[in-house]
């Protein structure tokens, strides 16, 4: 891949326009996000922070289209997410998102290269071409060449990470969704993990939307947002 | 689609013992369909078989009650019937009561008329036959059997019928051997009513007496009309008639063994049901364990149609695997029973209609057991399946 040099646009890659979203349990009403505002700019490394339970993976799961919010919009690239069909929104899924989460999500009778190699599989590639790209994902996140083979179980931690971020690049989309993509890792391998999303951010201008409640996690990022009580609050660069 | 194999492969693979035990529950249901539509085959198939325009007079008492020989010149006197022949149930056998043969006392020159076509006779052996008291005709499937050759004397015996003189064997010469093209009659056995009835004990009751006429008519469409003229000329005799069909008379004489096509059906249904109830709980159960890993998937681009498909391939793997198998282990033992069954049940082979019934079974399992998977697959929140893990 060639790095290409940031094109100066007014317009940002997603914004959210008075997003709101609840849930109902029993008979009350839980305002989970209440009419949020955000505009995230192409090739942005954004850090959404907030406490547990305030609403972080909610938004997450509305950026990617895997969930609807009850009122406003999500522009992504000027398509309103609410104006395409379950068809077309999963077809657009396949192409623009990648997911990391914090718990890896890796199929565990897999193994490592066949996990990354899923979201090829829905396109129309010769096997030959889907094993270079596989490799070429592998090799880009810094997992270990020996170990393409090896079930989920049998890696570590910071390796299954590796694995399920090369799966959501693997097909080159628009943005990366990352929910605590640290959250279950020590120190040391959650660093390495946050150095690999920057490099991607940096090399490669991915825009990556990345949700921590850890400040040290958060302080990797271009731009950090504090989500309070379901509305934006403070929002800054960090110094990274 | 070949790329998805290893996918579907590998979610099968996820929980070995239980889809070893699934495709076993199949593998069985299906070697019991083989087996069964053989044993179905070996009692029905030669029914299509049965001529239409023979018909069957017999005492409306009951098959075991004879009817005077007299009434063979009034049945022939019936409009429209062609040919009038007549036999005896001989209940032979050779040596022992095991080696049971399908005999019939019959009237040669009509009966072999009747049959000629369909036995594979040469017409010297046909004439050599007629003209000996004491001849025998044998499917080549008994002279192999036993080894018989023609001109040999055989002492063939009856667990029917006594003779005057206290025995139960009349020796009978082999005069010619059957080579029919239908298997069911390469059992046969025919000797001569006349010298049957001229020997037998009078306390048998036998002596001018028979067991069935066997009638044929010209059309096929008058079978009915055919019937009821005869019946009804018997009405008022000592010895009322019953007149039908052949292929209805051999279907009443199998009701009484057995209803062998109720019997099979039920005993399928049954098997079937089980192994309908274990696929579909094995593919639902399965695929509720996996509620988070199509959430994954449905997070890397995957509709709800492709994870069905993915669904109904896993499924027809395990059904087609188990009924490839079943069908398989079924056929060889079909072979190895027919050999040795040949002489009880001939024509114990599996229909190839069977196989295209085992094929629409397959379908019909693996849609049924994708039911529950299709409304979980369709009702599945992603968002919700990815926070419980
Ligand atoms: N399907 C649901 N039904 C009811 N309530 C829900 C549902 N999903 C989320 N919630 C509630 O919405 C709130 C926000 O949940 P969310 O998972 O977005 O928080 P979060 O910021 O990601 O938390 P965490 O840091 O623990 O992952 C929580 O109070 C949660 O209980
Ligand atoms: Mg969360």
């Amino acid at each position: 891949m060639t790095e290409i040099a940031a094109q100066p646009s007014s317009e940002p890659l997603i914004r959210l326009e008075r997003v709101s979203k609840s849930y109902r349990r029993g008979g009350e009403t839980i305002q989970v996000l209440d009419r949020v505002d955000l505009a995230i700019p192409r090739g942005d490394f954004l850090a959404l922070m907030a406490p547990s339970g305030s609403g972080k993976s909610t938004l997450l799961n509305l950026l990617g289209g895997l969930d609807r919010p009850d009122e406003g919009s999500i522009l992504f690239d000027g398509v309103a997410l609410e104006s395409l069909g379950p068809r077309a929104l999963t077809r657009w899924r396949a192409i623009h998102v990648g997911f990391v989460f914090q718990l890896y999500h890796l199929l565990p009778v897999l193994s490592a290269a066949r996990n990354v190699e899923l979201p090829l599989l829905l396109q129309r590639l010769g096997r030959a071409e889907r094993a270079r790209r596989v490799a070429a994902a592998l090799s880009l996140v810094g997992f270990p060449d020996d170990r393409h083979t090896f079930r989920p179980t049998e890696l570590s931690g910071g390796q299954q990470q590796r694995v399920a971020i090369a799966r959501a690049i693997v097909t080159n989309p628009t943005v990366l969704l990352c929910d605590e993509p640290t959250g279950d890792l020590d120190r040391r391998a959650g660093d390495e993990i946050l150095d690999l999303l920057v490099e991607l951010n940096r090399r490669l201008d991915k825009t990556i939307v990345m949700v921590t409640h850890d400040p040290h996690a958060a302080e990797r990022a271009r731009t950090l947002v504090r989500l309070e009580k379901g509305l934006v609050g403070e929002i800054r660069a960090t110094s990274s | 689609m070949t790329r998805y194999l290893p996918l579907v492969r590998a979610a099968l693979a996820r929980r070995r013992a239980r889809t070893v035990l699934t495709i076993g529950s199949v593998l069985i249901a299906f070697l019991l369909f083989a087996l069964l539509m053989s044993v179905r085959q070996a009692f029905l198939g030669g029914i299509h078989a049965v001529g239409k325009r023979i018909l069957i007079t017999a005492n409306v008492v009951s098959l075991v009650s004879p009817l005077p020989l007299a009434d063979r010149a009034i049945i022939a006197s019936v409009p429209r019937v062609r040919r009038v022949a007549y036999e005896v149930w001989f209940g032979g056998y050779y040596r022992r009561t095991g080696n049971f043969l399908f005999a019939l006392a019959v009237d040669p020159p009509t009966f072999v008329a009747e049959l000629r076509s369909e036995l594979g006779l040469s017409p010297r052996a046909r004439a050599r036959w007629i003209a000996d008291r004491r001849g025998l005709l044998v499917g080549n499937a008994i002279a192999r059997r036993f080894g018989w050759h023609v001109g040999e004397v055989i002492p063939l015996r009856s667990n029917i019928w006594r003779r005057s003189n206290g025995t139960n064997t009349w020796p009978v010469r082999v005069d010619g051997i059957l080579r029919p093209s239908e298997k069911r009659y390469a059992q046969l056995a025919l000797l001569h009513y006349h010298y049957l009835s001229e020997t037998v004990a009078k306390s048998t009751g036998l002596s001018g007496k028979v067991s069935l006429y066997r009638v044929e008519i010209a059309h096929a469409r008058d079978a009915a009309a055919v019937s009821r003229a005869i019946d009804a000329r018997f009405a008022n005799s000592p010895d009322p008639t019953r007149t039908s069909t052949a292929r209805t008379f051999l279907l009443n004489f199998l009701d009484q063994i057995a209803d062998i096509g109720t019997i099979v059906t039920a005993i399928l249904a049954a098997v079937f049901f089980t192994m309908l109830l274990v696929t579909a709980n094995t593919m639902a159960r399965s695929v509720r364990e996996r509620t988070a890993e199509f959430a994954v998937l449905r997070t890397l681009g995957y509709g709800p149609g492709r994870l069905f498909g993915l669904v109904v391939a896993e499924a027809a793997l395990l059904v087609g695997a188990g009924a490839l198998l079943g069908l398989l282990l079924g056929l060889g033992l079909i072979v190895v029973l027919h050999g040795l069954l040949a002489t009880i049940l001939p024509g114990f082979a599996l229909p190839p209609s069977s196989f295209a019934l085992g094929l629409a079974l397959v379908v019909l399992f693996v849609l049924a057991s994708s039911v529950v998977p299709y409304l979980q697959i369709a009702r599945l929140a992603v968002a919700d399946a990815l926070r419980r893990e």
